[in-house]
Order: C-alpha cells, then structure tokens, then sequence
C-alpha cells in the first residue's frame, strides 16, 4: 500500500518538476509548481514527517507560491523566448553533470547500509507529528529556536530597507503632486 | 542528547549575542521613536558596541566558560566575539562620510550589521551544525541586503543578486551536506558526530565523503576560494564601500573560525583526508588572485580580488593542521581585518567622483596634499602586502612558517611567491601617492573625527602586532587550544 | 498511522472527480455556438488592449513578502499550542520571547511606513 503511494506520488512530483521547467508561459510553470509541492507534501507524510507536510502545503504551496507569481507579474516576463535559451554545448555540459551527480548519489545510497545506521533505532511513529516536534523544539531547542525569530527579524528589516521608498504627497493649487524621495 | 538541557546555561553560553542583540534592539527603539540625528546616531553606536566589546572581555577575564550542547562559550569563541564587534565598532566609526554622500538609510543599515554580526557569534559558538547553519543564515541575509544597499546603481544590483543567488546556493549545499550527515550519523552535533566517525572510522560509506564534501565545498563559497569565487568581486564592487570593509572582514573570519572548530571538534580523526582538496584549492585561490588583482583598474575591485588571496594564504594554514596553524589565522584575520578596514575608508574618502570609479590615478599626489591620510594608505597597503615593520607581514610569516614546520614545502614557496606578486599591486597605491605630480584640479577630502580616529586605532592595531607579534600569537594559541570539546 | 490520511486522500479524489465530471459533462452536453464576440475578453463593454500579466507595484511584493515571514512565524505557533500544558512555563515563556522579537519586527516594518498603501 505505501508503495503504491510512494509510486504515485513520485511519479506526480517527477512528472510536475518536468512540466515547472518546460512550460514556456512562466506564470504556468508556477501553477505546476504548485502541484509539484503537493506531490512532497505527499512524500513528507509517507516518511512519518506529519507536520512538515503541513507547513509545506501551507507555506510553500500557500504563501510562497503567491510571492512567487508576484515576482513573475512583476518582471513582466511573458513567453520565455526559445531562441535566447542555452546554447547546445552548455546544455549537454549541464546534463552531463547531472547526470554525473545522480549516478553518484544512486550509487551512494545504494551501497550505504542504512539498516545499520540509527534510522533502525527509531521506533516511535509519531516522531513527526506536531506534538512530537513541539515538545522537542520548546525544551531543548527552545534557544536555537529564538534565533529562528531574529532571522525573521532580519528579513523584515532587510524587505524594508531594500523596497521601502518614501513617497511624500502635497496639493498645489488642487493637483495632489507625489514625490519619491530616493535613496541613493 | 540527554533528555532536558538547561536553558540557563544556553543563554549563558549566548551571553555576548544577547547583549549585543538587546543594544541593537534599544537601537532601533531609538531609532523608531527619537528625532533622527545620524551623526549623534553613530557615535552612540559605536560608544555602545564599544561597551559591548568591554562587557565581554570581562567576561574573558572572569573565565566564564560555559558548554552545552549547542552552544559553547570557550576562548575560542571570546576571541572571534571580541573581533567581530571590533570590526562593528570600526564600522561605525568609518563609515559616516560615506552615507552622508549617499544618503543611504543609515539606521537600517546600522540594525542589519548587528544582525549579521549577532549570526557570525552564534555561528562561532555553536557546537551543532544545526546551530550554525541558522547563524550563517542570519549573517547571510542580512549580507545580501547590505550588499544592495545602493538601489539606484546597477552594479549593486548585479553584485547583490550573484551575492544572493550563490550564496542560496552555498547554504542549500552546506544544508544538504548536514542532512546526510544526521542521516549518516544520526547526530548533527560535534562531538557527536566525531564520536561517530571514531566507533565507524575504517568503513565510512561514499555517503559519509559526500556529506563531508558538500559541507566543504558550503564553506569554500564562504572563503570565496577560487572555484567558487564569482560573486566575491562583484558583490564587493556593487555593495557600499564602507559594507565592502565589513564584508572582507565579519563574514570571513566567522567561515574561518566556524570551519576550524568544525576541524578540530568534528573531523579530528578524517582531517588529513581532506588535505588534497585543501591544497589545490589554496594554490588556486593563491594564484588566480593575485593575478587578476594584478589587472584591476579600480583600487576598489583591487582590494576585492586581494582578499581572495588572502583567502588563499588562510587555506595554507588550514593545510597545516597544527595548532600554529589555526593561532595564525586566528591572528591573521585581526590583522586584516582591520587593515583593510582602513584601506576600504581611505579608499572611498579618496574617491571624490562617481561610485563607478575608484581609480588608481585619484590617488595622485595625495602625499603632498594630505600627507598623514597618505601615511595611513601606505601602512595599510604595506601591511597587506606583508612588509615588514606591520602586523601583516608577522601574520605571513607565522603561516609560512607553519607550514615550512608540517613540510608543505610546496606550499610555502608558492606563498612566498605569490605574495611578493601582490606586492607590486599593493606599492602602486604608494606609487601613485608619493611619486605622480598634484593634478592642477583636485577636490578637497570630506571627513571627519570619527574617521580619524578609527583610522589611528586600527592603524595603531597593526603597529602593536607588529611590536610585539609573538605575545599575540601566544594569546590567540591559547584560544585554539582550549576550545571546549564536551567536557 | 497513515490510514488516518484516508479521507484527505478521498476528499481530494471526490474534488478532483467531480471538477473532470463537470468539465466532461459539460463539454458533452452543453451546445455549442461559435461566433468572433463570444471569444472576445469580456471587458465590461470595453475592448480589451495589451496583455493580462500585467507590471505589478513593488508595493504588492513589500506586502506578500512581510506576509510570508509572519506566516511562517504564526506556523510555529501550531506545535507550541497543542503542547501548551505539557510545556509548562519554560514554554510559555519562549514563545513570549519569539513573539516579542517579532512584534518588534512589525513595529518596525509599521514606523517605517511599510504598511502603508500609497
């Protein structure tokens, strides 16, 4: 039974990955990418990581992916144009080295003998639930976890700095006149 | 990992950040609600880092050491503490001229560097990779921000997206590396690991060399060594030059730091495995920045290309392996830091025209017009090209002799020559200070105290190392030697 | 374990049926009229010009992203909720702690005016 969910959900990640960089219209590449992140969501709960799942599907799925179609719309890119693609010399270079990298990895994972490694030790199922997970990261990781907030911190305050301009408004014989004050 | 961690020793252990946090966040309080005076802004920043700087030396002097499991507070961690807030410190007071010119928003500016500093210290005192990699993540972020500082110039641009793009990309091949290694050794903790590694030492999997290899080729983006250097010179030409200062110095020193502690706690007994791969890519780094440093037309792109190579001389003492080895580098990256501190202010107070420019011919006659600001160019350029009477030259000879004492005979030479390369980019500063004629036009040099005084502590930093490097070296020595490997 | 995500994966085959039942159905049976007019953008009465992907103001994308750091701020409060009792005060008091840096952060996105729609 959960070979068969591992199958098809495989396969729906494979074949939406697939779609997400061979789609010419880019806000249509995000959509795929939408579904691709189901597909993992899916695989994070066959791997007992339930919470995870969740987060996936509500951050990436939710939030991110709306980011993701604003930076689309916002570089107004249309139809990517095939002719300014790669040249062919750096795309075999490119599969080559992919595929390099996936014997390797294949190889590697085949051969470790994971069956002796702890992963064996681990009974519990419900290692990856939200309570599992909570109980951990608010005792002993509860300080490693406030950094998680100062980097957040550090991202608002970075979104800011970068976007914020500051737009004066003032009405001169009853035209509202804006004025952008730029920073360097 | 035991099953409850006391909380309390964490936030001992963290003790620094904190207070540097809990300045930064009384900063922005200020800064939100108080009517904006930037120049009274930076000095209080840099009289409250300086406290911060005072705060934690005391508590070097009350040899509070704290361990736990994912933070430790050891000399080591004091020693990369105290570097790291003097750079704010030199930060602050050098860089004021600048965002007068540019209008950048300072107290943003201000807020991300306590950031990224905060990320390095917890970089350095983590003992878990975990920890760690949420350290460089908040020093990253705030990086890639500061490095786009200037908007409206398209070099910065460019330089901060290369600067995010590859280092995402860096981080997301650090993670990687972590993950197999929790799925290797079921630990991403030290000792833990290095635990691991001495029960499994004579079968490690290819999956093991695989982790390994990518938590390396994470940090060699960090060090900007030679393969994976790209972003480094763009990223410093794009960013704002007193940024680019804060650049050549935080960032490196916390890869440098964090990677030797990862050496010596993590990967005692696999550390002559990566020797090989150390080797070619210090010659490399050694070599290809010298030589397009050679090239450069702009001093500031110059300077760029020269930390690569310094970056270079660094991996020679990672090479070594030997407690002399990582004392010099611990003292290497002070000298350095500073002096290019130095150099990247008298670079952009010499830069009167256009942010683009930053040419060698600016520097005419500058002996004759403003003589001490040249005497301050001249000793920060002859301390990195590692002459003599300066702290530069004792930090190169202390890793050229380390690695003369582990027989890399190979690489000391290669040192020795590449660094008498640099130097002829290094004189051409000097060259063009003290021996080109005044041109009949020449703007005057905005600056003012903050500047001078920054410029006379760090300059006086080199000087002192110079005097007396060996009682620095024995300072730094006993900060490698008593990191804090679970007691 | 997983059998408890049987209905999740139901549900999703019931949406997904009935769309492609609808879509289906619909083709079959509904007529079918061309004509040049049915095929236009319906506009309010307007002809359409230019494209529909639009340019976006940065400020869309200042709002979104600020929407994705407290998002993933508000996820961390799911595992800290359900666990509440258990935790005690050391729990309670760390999440006050990470709220607390956060409310900074909003405090500040919020002086520095980057709420503000203009």
């Amino acid at each position: 039974m959960i070979k068969i969910a591992f199958i098809i959900l495989s396969l729906i990640s494979i074949f939406s990955a697939l779609m997400v960089i061979s789609r010419k219209n880019p806000v249509a590449s995000v959509l795929w990418l939408v579904f691709h992140f189901f597909g993992i969501a899916g695989l994070y709960v066959l791997l007992g990581a339930h919470f995870l799942a969740a987060v996936q599907i509500i951050v990436y799925a939710g939030a991110i992916m709306v980011l993701f179609l604003f930076v689309v719309m916002m570089l107004n890119l249309n139809l990517v144009n095939n002719e300014k693609r790669g040249k062919i010399i750096g795309k075999s270079i490119g599969a080559v080295v992919s595929g390099l990298v996936l014997v390797l990895f294949t190889y590697s994972i085949r051969t470790t003998k994971w069956n002796e490694l702890f992963f064996n030790q681990v009974t519990d199922q419900e290692w990856g639930t939200a309570v599992k997970l909570g109980s951990l990261l608010f005792s002993n990781w509860l300080v490693p976890f406030q950094i998680v907030g100062i980097l957040l911190f550090a991202a608002v305050i970075g979104v800011v700095a970068l976007m914020k301009r500051k737009i004066t408004r003032k009405v001169e014989n009853g035209i509202v006149i804006t004025q952008e004050e730029d920073v360097a | 990992m035991n099953s409850t961690i006391d909380i309390l020793d964490q936030v001992n252990a963290n003790l620094p950040t904190i207070i540097l946090l809990s300045f930064a966040l009384l900063m922005l309080l200020i800064d939100l609600f108080l009517p904006k005076r930037n120049h009274l802004f930076r000095s209080l920043l840099a009289i409250g880092s300086l406290c911060i700087v005072y705060l934690v030396v005391k508590l070097l002097l009350q040899e509070k050491t704290v361990y736990t499991y994912f933070f430790s507070l050891d000399s080591f961690s004091y020693f990369f503490h105290i570097l790291f807030i003097t750079v704010l410190v030199f930060t602050f007071l050098l860089s004021g001229p600048y965002f007068e010119r540019t209008k950048i928003k300072f107290p943003e500016t201000s807020l991300l560097l306590f950031f990224s500093t905060a990320g390095a210290m917890i970089m350095i005192s983590a003992n878990d990779l975990i920890v760690m990699f949420l350290g460089l993540e908040l020093m990253s972020i705030c990086l890639y921000v500061l490095a786009g500082m200037l908007r409206k110039r398209v070099q910065s641009n460019e330089g901060a997206l290369k600067y995010f793009l590859l280092g995402a990309f860096s981080s997301g091949f650090l993670l990687y590396g972590i993950t197999l290694f929790y799925g290797i050794t079921g630990s991403t903790n030290y000792s833990e690991v290095n635990q691991w590694i001495s029960q499994t030492s004579n079968k490690l999997s290819l999956t093991f060399w695989i982790g390994a290899g990518l938590i390396l080729i994470g940090f060699f983006f960090k060090f900007a060594s030679v393969p994976f250097h790209f972003w480094s010179p763009d990223a410093y030409e794009g960013a704002p030059t007193p940024i680019t200062a804060f650049f050549s110095a935080t960032p490196k020193a916390a890869a440098f730091g964090t990677f030797i502690k990862i050496l010596i706690v993590a990967f005692p007994l696999v550390v002559s495995d990566f020797e090989l791969i150390l080797k070619i890519i210090a010659i490399a780094t050694m070599g290809i920045g010298n030589f397009v440093a050679l090239q450069q037309k702009s001093v500031k792109r110059m300077l760029a290309y020269s930390s690569i190579s310094h970056a270079g001389y660094l991996m020679v003492a990672l090479v070594v392996k030997s407690n002399l080895g990582y004392s010099s580098i611990l003292l290497y990256l002070i000298v350095y830091s500073v002096t290019n501190l130095g150099a990247f202010t008298i670079a952009y107070l010499v830069n009167r025209k256009n942010e683009g420019s930053y040419s060698y011919e600016d520097y005419n006659g500058l002996a004759t017009k403003y003589p001490v600001l040249a005497m301050f160019m001249a000793l920060f350029m002859i301390s990195l090209a590692g002459i003599p009477p300066t702290g530069g030259f004792f930090v190169k000879y202390y890793i050229f002799y380390s690695a003369l004492k582990a027989d890399q005979l190979l690489l000391a030479i290669l040192m020795a020559l590449f660094s008498a390369i640099s130097v002829y980019y290094y004189l051409k500063v000097i060259v063009h200070m003290y021996m080109k004629p005044l041109p009949d036009s020449y703007e005057t040099i905005k600056s003012d105290t903050h500047v001078t005084m920054g410029l006379i502590f760090s300059s006086l930093i080199i000087i002192i190392i110079g005097v007396a490097p060996s009682f620095w070296l024995t300072l730094t020595n006993r900060s490698v030697s008593n990191i804090l490997i679970n007691p | 374990m997983l059998s408890e995500y049987l209905p999740v994966v139901i549900q999703l085959l019931i949406a997904i049926g009935f769309a492609a039942f609808v879509l289906i159905v619909t083709h079959i049976l509904g007529p079918k009229r061309y004509d040049p007019i049915k095929h236009d953008t319906y506009e309010c009465g307007v002809d359409y010009y230019g494209n529909a992907q639009r340019k976006f103001a940065i400020k869309f994308y200042i709002i979104s992203v600020l929407f994705v750091l407290f998002d993933v701020e508000v996820i961390f409060l799911y595992p800290w909720a359900i666990n509440l009792v258990d935790l005690g005060w050391q729990g309670f008091w760390g999440m006050f702690v990470f709220l607390g840096i956060l409310t900074f952060a909003i405090l500040f996105a919020w002086k520095k005016g980057a709420l503000e729609w203009e």
